[in-house]
């Protein structure tokens, strides 16, 4: 760099000639970054309240639950769907309405409601949980060949002990006993060994021996 | 301003020192790069790290709350077990993960939740309501802030979030349970004849059978390993203590504990409360003080009991009349206490004004102070003195006997000659245990302990009771052995035997298993072994009166066809065996199920399949998510 061909004036007039070139630009970028950085605050504090506020009608439904009030439950759960569609929480809250359309024999509006929650889900694992929950009504709606098909649809060894004994359901229905033992038995190797519910699915492999292996 | 410092930049020395400065600024902090990180985590799950502090720390919350919970019996090796460890990093780790799905998900604990969760710890509350001032006292007992407390809450309730909406929307429906209680509570029609044992084929035993069976079931005939330990004892009991304490001591001892040995005066009253609120205008306290001098002017002894309960404010005591009982000084608040203390017997006082209101008090009766004289507690303080010098001789001695065996560990010796105690003999005992001081497990760890039983040294002082004490030395050491034949001949004999008649049982209950199967009749053929058919119709699993083998294997019989029948030969706990015949399966008797218990039920099967959901969960974030487990640093 020649520098020596300037003197302090010239060097003067070259950083305002600069200045004024690039002077726009220069405000520009900080204006932007400013308002970006700002911006990004403004949207995670956005967020946080919106989480905090699924939070908060989420609780509510628990204590509605809890105090047996099924009618305000539903009514906060459609809150939760109409102003928080994108919150996990909603997920959970119109899985378990469906719970409750399960128990009021309502099964086809507690398949939308599933089908709602796994649409509105993003987490894959959480979404093959709610696809085996679908099946669970699908069996017990009388389709046993849909239930099984979406089983085998669930990906890898997702919930390996659930989705087995369900497997072993959906077959017993189907009326195929050897496949329901393989399955059965798959599901008592997934589960562990504490697993509270390993008595009642050694009872129904149990109930499928067939003579010669009695207890296989 | 750059021209100048051009200009003046000239020669060598000044190029050499901006050289170095240069270099010297160039590379500052580059050292990091090249140093190998040295890392302290136990496990990284993810990004985050759990930090050797933080597992500590866990640890031993862990294992002061187990030795508080099991008290005497907590083992603390427990804690220093690898298996153990790794079960507590992998509930360390189980969380973290759960607290990383929380902020993935978007899910936070609500400010409902946290005042919830606060409100019903039991020692924020007085009479069963949170209090905050109790709350915030507690607290700063603690050194905690409100804001910190609750920052802990929240974390521990976050961890809950996930577990508690998986299960929440776990579905069962009715025909799960139904298909539960089909099983649980399934019915099935039996028939079963419980075989007479038949004769054993040949009951003469020769000399060479017996022989060949014994050596081939050797580990059959064993003696334990044993051992029989020599052992000094001291016991306080039995400790000789000669000083007597002489009256001066007992005397001065008297003098400075008297407090213990006199009764302090105490006043039976009863009284009226008039309630002054807190925050009580001039008005409202005069109005009580009108209402308590009215009560003051109208009671006599004979009416007060009466007045108490008409007026007293105090729900405590307005049902017996006023009645407070016997009271001490001290034991109420200070004006009462006054008030109370200079009354005479009989007397019904003017109002006296405490926090609470005013009170009119009417004391009942007196008993006056009493010291017990010099002369009554004496036996008890030359016991009390005695007691203590046996404490410390027994401190003492035993102190002695751990050093002195200590000292000479291969012997007991010199201990028992200069202690003046006798050796004794356990006689031998195996590792189950003995009598006597071989009935302590204490002892019995000790005695087969490598430092005793191998390397031959004294034990250390076992404390067997609260001033009982034993030291122990192996004397004799047994290795298990097989027992001689001539001291088990017959029950080798018995045995021998015992298997033949199990055979023949079994070859019988085989036999009569293939002729039921061909269709011969179950009571014809029971009648040819000298038995009798049981039937269970509507046997359930847990049905009382049918022997537990053929009850289980009822149950594991496949369902028969309709119109025939499961057949199975069952072989019994005495060895002996029983035919079985499942002719019909069916579901539960819906009439004895209520809808109270299959609410029950599928309440405990959401549970269950819930728990199982949120391990289903775990296992997908563990794949995941990458896990680092540094295990030599746990």
């Amino acid at each position: 760099m020649a520098f020596d061909a300037y003197d302090d004036y010239e060097q003067g007039e070259l950083v305002q000639k600069w200045l004024r070139q690039n002077g726009l630009s220069i405000v520009v970028g900080i204006a932007i970054g400013l308002v970006g950085i700002f911006g990004w605050q403004q949207w995670r504090n956005h967020q946080a309240s919106r989480q905090m506020a699924a939070a908060n009608l989420y609780q509510q439904l628990q204590a509605a639950v809890l105090a047996g009030q099924n009618d305000q439950a539903d009514r906060l759960t459609g809150q939760l769907q109409s102003e928080f569609a994108d919150s996990s929480y909603t997920a959970f809250a119109v899985g378990e309405r469906a719970q409750r359309e399960v128990q009021a024999k309502q099964l086809d509006r507690a398949l939308a409601s599933l089908q709602w929650a796994e649409g509105h889900l993003k987490d894959a694992a959480l979404k093959a949980l709610m696809q085996l929950r679908i099946a669970q009504v699908e069996l017990a709606s009388g389709k046993a060949a849909d239930a099984l098909a979406r089983i085998d649809g669930v990906a890898g060894d997702a919930y390996k002990g659930l989705a087995q004994e369900l497997r072993g359901d959906a077959l017993v229905k189907l009326n195929r006993p050897d496949d329901a033992r393989k399955a059965y038995e798959a599901a008592l190797a997934a589960l562990g060994e504490d697993a509270p519910q390993r008595g009642a699915l050694q009872m129904k492999l149990d109930d499928l021996a067939v003579a010669g292996k009695q207890g296989a | 301003m750059l021209q100048a410092l051009r200009n003046k930049l000239h020669g060598w020395p000044t190029i050499v020192v901006l050289g170095i400065c240069v270099f010297a600024v160039a590379f500052f902090g580059i050292e990091s790069y090249f140093m190998s990180q040295t890392e302290t985590f136990v496990a990284k799950v993810g990004k985050h790290e759990i930090s050797q502090q933080q597992f500590q720390d866990r640890l031993n919350r862990l294992r002061r709350q187990d030795s508080e919970r099991m008290g005497a019996q907590f083992d603390a090796s427990v804690y220093e077990k690898p298996e153990m460890k790794q079960r507590v990093l992998d509930a360390m780790i189980d969380q973290q993960l759960l607290q990383q799905a929380n902020d993935d998900l978007g899910l936070k604990v609500s400010d409902q939740a946290v005042r919830d969760s606060i409100a019903a710890i039991p020692a924020f509350q007085t009479d069963g309501r949170f209090d905050p001032a109790a709350y915030r006292a507690a607290l700063a007992g603690a050194g905690q802030t409100p804001a910190m407390f609750e920052s802990d809450v929240r974390t521990s309730l976050a961890l809950s979030l996930l577990p508690d909406a998986l299960a929440a929307s776990t579905i069962v429906s009715d025909e799960d349970v139904q298909r539960f209680i089909d099983l649980q509570m399934q019915r099935r029609d039996l028939r079963y004849v419980v075989l007479p044992k038949p004769a054993p084929a040949d009951a003469t035993v020769t000399d060479a059978e017996i022989e060949s069976y014994y050596k081939a079931h050797q580990a059959d005939f064993m003696n334990p390993e044993q051992v029989s330990v020599k052992y000094l004892e001291v016991n306080g009991a039995d400790l000789k203590v000669d000083e007597q304490p002489g009256d001066a001591e007992l005397r001065k001892r008297y003098e400075d504990e008297k407090q213990r040995f006199v009764q302090p005066e105490q006043r039976l009253v009863s009284h009226i409360l008039v309630n002054v609120p807190k925050n009580a205008t001039p008005e409202q306290q005069k109005a009580a003080l009108a209402k308590a001098e009215k009560i003051a002017a109208q009671a006599t002894p004979e009416n007060f009991a009466k007045l108490a309960e008409q007026d007293s404010d105090d729900l405590g005591s307005r049902r017996q009349g006023g009645d407070l009982g016997w009271l001490e000084k001290g034991v109420t608040n200070a004006a009462f206490d006054e008030a109370l203390f200079s009354l005479q017997k009989g007397r019904i006082s003017k109002p006296v004004l405490s926090d609470e209101g005013y009170h009119i008090l009417w004391l009942r009766d007196v008993r006056s102070g009493q010291a017990k004289p010099f002369e009554e507690v004496r036996a008890q303080l030359v016991q009390e003195a005695s007691s203590g010098a046996r404490e410390r001789k027994y401190a003492e001695v035993a102190g002695k006997l751990a050093d002195k065996t200590y000292q000479n560990p291969a012997s007991l010796e010199p201990a028992a000659q200069e202690l003046g105690l006798t050796i004794k003999d356990s006689g031998l005992f195996p590792r189950s245990g003995g009598s006597g001081i071989a009935a302590d497990p204490k002892v019995v760890q000790a005695a087969f302990s490598d430092d005793v039983l191998a390397q031959g040294n004294n034990s250390g002082l076992l404390e067997l009771a609260p001033n009982h004490a034993v030291v122990i030395h192996v004397d004799r050491h047994v290795p298990a052995a097989a027992k001689p034949l001539a001291e088990v001949r017959d029950a080798v004999r018995q045995k021998i035997l015992d298997e033949r008649v199990a055979a023949a049982a079994k070859k019988q209950a085989d036999e009569l298993l293939r002729r039921l199967e061909k269709g011969e009749d179950m009571a014809a053929l029971a009648a040819s072994a000298g038995a009798s058919v049981q039937s269970a119709a509507g046997a359930v699993r847990m049905q009382p009166d049918v022997p537990q083998p053929v009850r289980e294997a009822a149950f594991l019989l496949p369902h028969p066809k309709p119109g025939a029948s499961a057949f199975q030969a069952v072989a019994l706990q005495d060895g002996g065996y029983a035919l079985l015949a499942v002719d019909k399966v069916q579901g539960a008797d819906a009439s004895k199920v209520s809808a109270q218990q299959r609410e029950m039920l599928r309440q405990s099967m959401i549970r269950a399949y819930g728990e199982v959901a949120t391990e289903g969960y775990l296992d997908a974030l563990k794949k995941r998510t990458e896990i680092k487990v540094a295990k030599d640093r746990m």
